[in-house]
């Protein structure tokens, strides 16, 4: 099905609230899948994912402490999502990538969902950003609010061992996506799996709220 | 910025009805039809062209036969009179094919980026068939009976910005005239004045054949198109916050530009003693059964008394004459009457405010700003400094927190429910901003002062979107409505008006403390008029010699 990225935005950031984050951070899921998918990244299948993993379990337990230059989380596993938001909230204080430094992630689920989050650090920053995600493949190179189209081959990786942030040479980035113009294709399956989600958010009427005409339509004759 | 004060605005100049009005009246706009099927029962399919400079936009109407008994504006309704897409560009057979299959079925459709704006509207059973009648019969309506009330079609529903496949803003926001807010869903709301006009002229014919007459123009320009809004609008303005303070920031500027004239001109004084007088007229015509807002009114029209017998005593070349009204009107008169002067005011004032309408709209950033700077005390400071208001009510008594803002599941609508007598508080949707400051303070104070921002986010992820809203780099003086959303003494029409008034919309008739109904376009040329008619002098016509 063909979607607006308004529409991919408010499904991500209804379904991330439907599977228990709390609305800030469901906010955030909305504005990564739908800066994932203006640039043909299938941002909401990674949500869609990661939201299984997260609703499973105690989320809370998925943030990376951030501490040292090797960031790991209580659970074993780095949420993707979660990770993003803890590094773009230190944008501006002290990171472990400034200047020849480099953080490492322990253990990331849905890698893609922290990319936009980098991107804003790039663009915070002034800086453009390598992205390691093992030791034989390139890095990918992010620039504000930019990435590279090597970042495809990360789309469907539901785990990776580590990940790598360095600072790489400023200047333009070779290959970065560009943004698609009109509506977007989304499989059926995932906006199904995504509204699922969503559904959770949404309050069946009851008599109380019938009887009083809740949104006050109820009572409208025509005339 | 209080709920009560927003809840007495009326349009100005800013408006987005006018501000569009007077753009495709200035870019030269042309507008036609480029199709007219509709039957001798009144179904078919018409297309109308809007001409620009750069650009053609196609109203693409349907007109069904709908049976009575499923005539309703409550958004669960599956059926409506005429239904409409605008389409960008000029539709070949093809597209109209695909339209003509979804557009009937409005929120069950699909639509893609070329269709701008989804729309519907249902005869006001009152007043279509009579004023077909009329016609049929070689007369025209009573003037007093079509300003009863003031429409003979009225959306139930417009749709803009993305929704069910259909275009982002972003896609049209860079567009010469069509960057301001609502500029789109305007023109799609003007254009199908134009079809619901014709449609009456083409079933008037129909009826009484040679002995039909059309509409006279006069009468039609009466005629604008109704809209009954309910809480679905609310919730709007509050998840808009940055918006929403720059359309309050550019008015509030507008009136400061005027107010720092130091003298009025001739004309423009000329002008505004005539706007008075306008104004008187409209309050009169402005008849409403809701016995709080017809009080409101009968109050406005002595305030507006009071304001003629004010200005009788100023000169225009008095020192600073529009500050002078300005400040005697927020000590001596209604809100209803203080924010009625403030739209007076600008009136006459177009070339010094006209810019402005073009500086509504913000372009919403695709992340949030990375980076949340300082530290925990830091926003305790900035609470306690700037959203006192907010923790004021004491949120431990059901009072303070007698209501909650959720969607529905059967309508998929923003609804208000009663928290202590109805299920569903758990999904709540993030409206009671004041609650919500409050419960991240209290933790704030519970914590180390000393800890970095990003660091009490991360203990306490719950209080992110308070956070996000307090550190909002543009929300300025305006962003916040210092009210308790979700308190038992919300009156939550308050938030629609405010909205509406933006629009440009009159008439607002309270149907209830959650829905009523308004006017748009209501005395404005049609389309096929803007040769002849001016595009905006017409919001408080000229009274009746």
């Amino acid at each position: 099905m063909l979607c607006s990225l308004n529409e991919i935005q408010t499904l991500a950031t209804k379904a991330a609230r439907g599977a228990g984050l709390p609305w800030g951070l469901a906010d955030e899921a909305g504005r990564v899948a739908r800066w994932l998918e203006a640039r043909g990244l299938s941002g909401l299948s990674a949500l869609g994912s990661a939201l299984e993993g997260l609703s499973a379990q105690d989320w809370r337990r998925c943030f990376p402490i951030p501490s040292g230059t090797i960031w790991r989380s209580e659970a074993g596993e780095i949420d993707g999502l979660l990770a993003g938001v803890t590094i773009a909230d230190r944008a501006g204080q002290p990171l472990p990538f400034a200047g020849d430094g480099a953080l490492t992630l322990a253990a990331v689920r849905w890698p893609l969902l922290t990319m936009p989050f980098l991107a804003g650090v790039a663009q915070v920053c002034d800086v453009r950003l390598n992205i390691s995600l093992g030791l034989e493949a390139p890095a990918i190179g992010i620039g504000p609010q930019t990435i590279a189209d090597s970042c495809r081959r990360i789309e469907k990786l539901s785990l990776a061992g580590s990940v790598r942030i360095e600072q790489g040479q400023i200047g333009e980035l070779p290959q970065s996506l560009p943004q698609l113009d009109g509506s977007i294709p989304v499989e059926i399956e995932v906006y199904d799996r995504l509204n699922g989600w969503a559904c959770r958010t949404y309050v069946p009427e009851s008599a109380e709220s019938q009887a009083r005409g809740a949104g006050g339509s109820e009572l409208i004759e025509t005339d | 910025m209080r709920l009560d004060r927003l809840g007495a605005f009326h349009q100005t100049r800013l408006s987005f009805l006018r501000a569009m009005l007077r753009h495709v009246s200035a870019a030269g706009f042309r507008f036609g039809y480029d199709r007219w099927e509709i039957g001798d029962d009144g179904v078919g399919t018409a297309v109308y062209a809007a001409r620009g400079p750069d650009r053609t936009y196609s109203l693409v109407c349907f007109a069904h036969d709908l049976d009575p008994s499923m005539r309703t504006d409550r958004v669960i309704a599956e059926a409506w009179d005429a239904t409409y897409v605008l389409y960008d560009g000029t539709p070949d057979d093809g597209e109209i094919e695909r339209l003509r299959a979804n557009t009937p079925k409005q929120e069950a459709g699909r639509f893609r980026h070329t269709d701008l704006i989804l729309s519907r509207t249902n005869k006001s059973a009152r007043l279509f068939d009579h004023v077909v009648e009329c016609l049929a019969s070689g007369r025209q309506p009573d003037a007093a009976r079509l300003d009863d009330v003031g429409y003979v079609m009225r959306t139930t529903a417009v749709y803009g910005n993305g929704k069910f496949g259909i275009a982002d803003r972003q896609r049209y926001a860079g567009r010469a005239g069509f960057g301001g807010p609502f500029r789109m869903e305007m023109l799609t709301v003007w254009m199908i004045r134009q079809f619901v006009a014709d449609l009456v002229d083409h079933m008037a014919r129909v009826g009484g054949g040679d002995t039909a007459v059309p509409l006279d123009p006069a009468l039609r320009r009466r005629l604008g198109i109704g809209n009954s809004t309910g809480l679905g609008l609310g919730p709007f303005v509050v998840n808009h916050p940055a918006l929403f303070a720059r359309w309050i920031e550019c008015r509030e500027l507008a009136l400061a530009r005027v107010c720092a004239q130091p003298v009025a001109t001739e004309e423009s004084w000329a002008a505004y003693r005539q706007w008075i007088e306008r104004a008187r007229e409209a309050v009169a015509g402005w008849v409403v059964p809701d016995p709080m807002q017809a009080e409101r009114i009968a109050r406005l029209a002595t305030d507006l008394d009071r304001l003629a017998a004010y200005s009788d005593n100023l000169a225009r070349d008095d020192s600073l004459p529009w500050a002078k009204i300005n400040g005697w009107a927020a000590q001596s008169l209604s809100l209803e009457g203080q924010e009625l002067v403030v739209s007076l005011l600008i009136e006459p004032h177009g070339d010094l405010v006209d810019d402005l309408a073009d500086r509504m709209a913000i372009d919403d950033a695709e992340m949030a700003l990375a980076g949340v700077p300082g530290t925990a005390g830091d926003v305790l400071g900035r609470i306690e400094d700037r959203f006192g208001w907010a923790l004021e009510p004491d949120y431990q008594t059901r009072d303070a927190q007698a209501r909650f803002w959720y969607v529905s599941a059967n309508k998929l609508e923003p609804r208000l429910g009663e928290r202590w007598e109805e299920p569903g508080a758990a999904l709540e949707l993030p409206l009671a901003t004041g609650r919500d400051i409050a419960a991240c303070h209290a933790d704030l104070r519970n914590g180390p002062t000393d800890r970095s921002l990003a660091d009490f986010l991360l203990r306490h992820p719950e209080h992110r979107h308070a956070v996000r809203r307090l550190y909002d780099p543009d929300l300025g003086r305006y962003g916040q409505i210092r009210d308790n959303l979700i308190g038992a003494d919300l009156l939550p029409l308050n938030l629609l008006r405010c909205k509406l008034a933006f629009f440009g919309a009159t008439h607002f008739d309270p149907k209830s403390d959650r829905w009523l109904r308004i006017n748009m376009f209501c005395h404005a040329p049609f389309p096929d008029e803007l040769d002849t008619q001016p595009p905006d002098d017409w919001i408080y016509p000229q009274p009746a010699p």
